[in-house]
């Protein structure tokens, strides 16, 4: 798939959410002369997961994975223009997400183990919605805690609070 | 810098026809005048501006590579 007029290379492709979020990020790569290549990271559904690597990928992620985000939902508005289905879209650079991800999950379980301790309810930092789903789904098997969202956007934050069991052994 | 905004910006409209990136050089900065179908706007500019700064985030952290800061300005 090579590209040497990136405008109309979308059009020459059937829809398929996938290889249309990816041929628009390569595009852009290349238009913005950036020293980093795009590949369809995993595809199940409308679930699409674009990762960017090489040597200008890290210019890509942002003060907080900000760029990262911007790019995300530019990709998205363009994949999803004049078509049915909603892609949901993840795109990563430089595997900070991935990154991010990990720490998340540290971050949760470690505040899991502090409510429990302590009986007393925690909040985590202000996340995107990316972010609190990592969080709800790595501690949403926990037999000691449970989590909700709480705050108005862009101000989000999960609360991790004791599990009440009543139907507990 | 230009090819990477018209793309973004031709693939966001219904107009694509309509779109014209200038590119206005300063001293120790860029201005990109986006000129787009005034049906178009809503569609660079977003709810409360989200897609325009999207751009502008974008186009700004591209930019460093050239060491250049950039100004994106969105014109019907």
């Amino acid at each position: 798939m090579t590209t040497e007029t990136p405008v109309s290379l979308v059009e020459t492709i059937a829809f398929d959410p996938g290889a249309t979020a990816l041929a628009h990020l390569k595009a852009l790569l290349q238009a913005g002369e950036l020293d980093a290549d795009a590949a369809l990271e995993s595809h199940n559904g409308d679930n699409v997961t674009l990762a960017v690597t090489g040597p200008d990928a890290v210019m890509l992620v942002g003060q907080h994975g900000q760029t990262l985000d911007a790019l995300q939902f530019l990709l998205m508005l363009m994949t999803n223009k004049g078509q049915g289905p909603r892609l949901r879209l993840m795109v990563d650079a430089d595997g900070y997400r991935a990154r991010r991800a990990q720490k998340l999950i540290g971050f949760a379980e470690d505040l899991a183990v502090q409510v429990s301790k302590s009986g007393q309810e925690a909040i985590t930092d202000t996340l995107n919605p990316m972010e609190r789903r990592i969080i709800h789904t790595a501690l949403a098997d926990n037999p000691d805690v449970q989590t909700y969202s709480e705050g108005d956007e862009p101000n989000r934050y999960v609360v991790v609070t004791p599990r009440i069991s009543e139907s507990a052994d | 810098m230009k090819p990477m905004i018209e793309y973004l910006v031709k693939e966001l409209v219904d107009d694509p026809d309509s779109v014209t990136v200038t590119e206005i050089p300063g001293e120790e900065s860029t201005t990109y005048e986006v000129h787009v179908a005034p049906g178009d706007l809503g569609k660079v500019i977003g709810k409360q501006g989200r897609i325009a700064n999207a751009l502008r985030t974008v186009t700004k952290a591209v930019a460093m590579k050239s060491k250049k800061k950039v100004y994106v300005e969105i014109i019907a």
